[in-house]
């Protein structure tokens, strides 16, 4: 078989979603800013999403249109939007009272 | 499809609730250009009123039918309308009116109304969340109790502590929502279906013809450990708690350890415990491996604590720990065995909880004042003596908590240990055997544990004399809620047998079992719903 047209499986994906999600959680874990770790977040939300779509896949199942995968999708998105909103405010909310959006800055509560 | 209204009609609570919660939000934008306290006391009301006409409609709607188990919504739609869906829901409007009342006089005066629409929408949340039978609705309700926590966690006071805490909560829960979701993800690939009930049979029946997608089974339940694990704090998800409620304020934080508490079991309970006993022996063992360090963790953690809200936190944790031995006890009994008391113990335990752990925060608030909270478990030195209703409220919920006898967290807890023991004595075989009996001596062992820090605070009140008054201007509201909920402490401590029957109902409900002849038409309420 040609390499350019050997078929990709659903299984590529669900790589393609596990490495989104590992790498979200990576940039999750080690990012002191803020903005940094929200962008983490929209990685590991998209790992799943892509995870999603891949399991709807008509070719995975036949008879079967899938679109309760996308429409999850369709919904996180929707979600995620949400969220950066919230945690833009939340964002702010921390910057006036730390001046900096540097996580590790706050260590007011320990014990 | 697209025009059947039944879901509207049987949502129509949570609507209703949120549209008053909207509401709240432009009234107050255009009624008052400059809030204060009377417009405090308005809106408080209000939320209150929204919240016990949710409960009302709730109950006259679909009181009687789900009672008998007639409204059965036909195919696998998205929402399920069982006893248990009902229970839950009425729980969370219980706690919901108890938490409006306890922010009465909590935070500032220009953001109430910011406060209490997000009260309610969180209620909402919960209420949503409870009805759910498929994977997005599912989600989505879990979601909408999260975004509103994380708005009402920056309300609560503008500190540099409660910023933290706040950045910590929302960090953590939405990596805990991402896994969750991603467990989802593997749960619709084995189905192919996003109902509950389908993947519940698609995981029954799965077979090697499947190409292998069935052995992503145990990943798809780790996934929903932790996702779920974190909204209820259990570990080794929990450790953000204590941070998280020693930043929030007492209101926060009662509402922290109650909302998520509620909708984590609920899913735990319809999710896992339903849906999911087919995945056979590491299910139960997993349950049991995170009851046992939850319950330990929480316990002995909490033997040091100096701050309240913290050893709060902690017994959050560690009640975590025990409703995950009713998990446990549902996921390791054999499927064809109707009624194995494992989830109605769960549900008995979470009613117990929420009301105990309610009071005593609320006690707290009415204790101390806006800008000077009770932090310390020294500053409630003689309060017996200065305040003694307050003090016996709390001294209830203590003992509740802590499970002596006439009180309602003994039941709970027998209940609970119970099981436990008779699912051990019941089975032929030695590792269930084995395992269980150790989860029943660790949770006794744990419970005798916790009296220790519980009967403190206690002590504390009681034998101590005060070095500064406290406030106790936490408002008649937060008085209330404290009484109200001590009040039904004791009613269930003194007479179990009504919570003890709902319970099992609401198990039978959830589990899709037929009432038994003796529990089918008996003391149904009078109201129809149609």
């Amino acid at each position: 078989m040609v390499p350019l047209v050997a078929q990709i499986t659903v299984s590529h994906y669900l790589v393609v979603g596990a490495v989104l999600f590992v790498t979200g959680a990576v940039c999750m874990a080690t990012k002191r800013n803020i903005l940094g770790v929200l962008m983490g977040v929209e990685l590991v939300l998209n790992g799943a999403n892509v995870n999603f779509i891949a399991f709807g896949s008509p070719f995975l199942r036949e008879h079967h249109l899938g679109l309760d995968g996308q429409l999850i999708a369709v919904f996180v998105i929707v979600l995620a939007a949400a969220e950066a909103a919230v945690a833009l405010a939340i964002a702010l909310n921390f910057y006036n009272n730390h001046t900096t959006i540097d996580v590790d800055r706050a260590e007011d509560l320990k014990g | 499809m697209f025009s059947d209204t039944t879901t509207v009609w049987v949502l129509w609570p949570e609507i209703a609730l949120a549209a008053l919660a909207v509401w709240i939000y432009v009234g107050n934008a255009l009624f008052r250009p400059k809030p204060n306290t009377q417009t405090r006391l308005g809106w408080t009301t209000f939320a209150a009123a929204a919240v016990a006409f949710a409960g009302f409609a709730l109950y006259w709607h679909q009181g009687g039918a789900v009672w008998r188990q007639s409204l059965v919504l036909e195919g696998h739609g998205p929402l399920a309308i069982d006893y248990f869906a009902y229970a839950m829901r009425t729980v969370a409007l219980l706690a919901g009116f108890l938490l409006v009342l306890q922010a009465s006089r909590a935070g500032e005066n220009e953001l109430v109304s910011e406060y209490l629409g997000t009260l309610l929408l969180a209620i909402v949340g919960v209420m949503l969340t409870a009805s759910a039978n498929e994977l997005i609705f599912l989600f989505l309700g879990l979601e909408m109790l999260s975004i509103p926590t994380y708005v009402l966690l920056f309300l609560g006071r503008r500190d540099g502590a409660t910023a933290e805490a706040t950045i910590k909560y929302f960090f953590l829960s939405v990596a805990s929502s991402a896994m969750l979701l991603y467990g989802f993800g593997f749960l619709y690939g084995m189905a192919g279906s996003t109902s509950l009930t389908e993947i519940r049979a698609a995981l029954e029946t799965s077979s090697a013809a499947d190409g292998g997608l069935m052995t992503m089974a145990p990943l798809a339940l780790i996934l929903v450990f932790a996702g779920l694990g974190f909204r209820i704090a259990a570990a080794p998800f929990h450790f953000y708690a204590p941070d998280v409620y020693q930043g929030a304020t007492h209101a926060n934080a009662s509402l922290l350890s109650i909302l998520p508490k509620i909708a984590g079991v609920v899913v735990f309970v319809r999710l896992v415990g339903v849906t999911m006993p087919a995945l056979g022996d590491f299910a139960w063992q997993l349950a049991i491996v995170l009851s046992i360090l939850t319950m330990t963790i929480g316990n002995v953690s909490a033997l040091w604590q100096t701050n309240l809200r913290r050893l709060m936190a902690y017994s959050s944790i560690a009640h975590s720990g025990y409703m995950l031995i009713g998990l446990a006890v549902a996921l390791a009994a054999s499927p064809a065995e109707a009624a194995t008391g494992g989830l109605s113990s769960v549900i008995l335990y979470l009613f117990v909880y929420v009301f105990a752990t309610l009071g005593a925060f609320a006690a707290f608030t009415y204790l101390g004042a806006k800008d000077r909270e009770v932090n310390r478990i020294d500053e409630l030195a003689g309060v017996a003596k200065t305040r003694p209703v307050a003090a016996a409220i709390i001294a209830v919920c203590m003992f509740s908590l802590s499970g002596i006898p006439p009180l309602a967290g003994f039941w709970g807890k027998l209940a609970l240990f119970g099981n436990a023991i008779r699912l051990a004595t019941n089975t032929e075989s030695a590792t269930l055997q084995w395992w269980f009996i150790v989860l029943a001596v660790v949770g006794v062992l744990n419970a005798a544990v916790a009296a220790a820090y519980y009967l403190r605070i206690v002590g504390v009140m009681y034998f101590r004399t005060a070095d500064t008054a406290l406030p106790s201007q936490g408002g008649w509201g937060a008085w209330s809620a404290a009484a109200a909920a001590a009040a039904m402490v004791l009613a269930v401590g003194v007479l179990p047998g009504r919570l003890f029957d709902n319970a099992q109902r609401a198990e039978l409900a959830v589990k899709g079992i037929a009432l038994p002849e003796g529990l089918s038409q008996a003391d149904a309420p009078t109201s129809l719903a149609k």
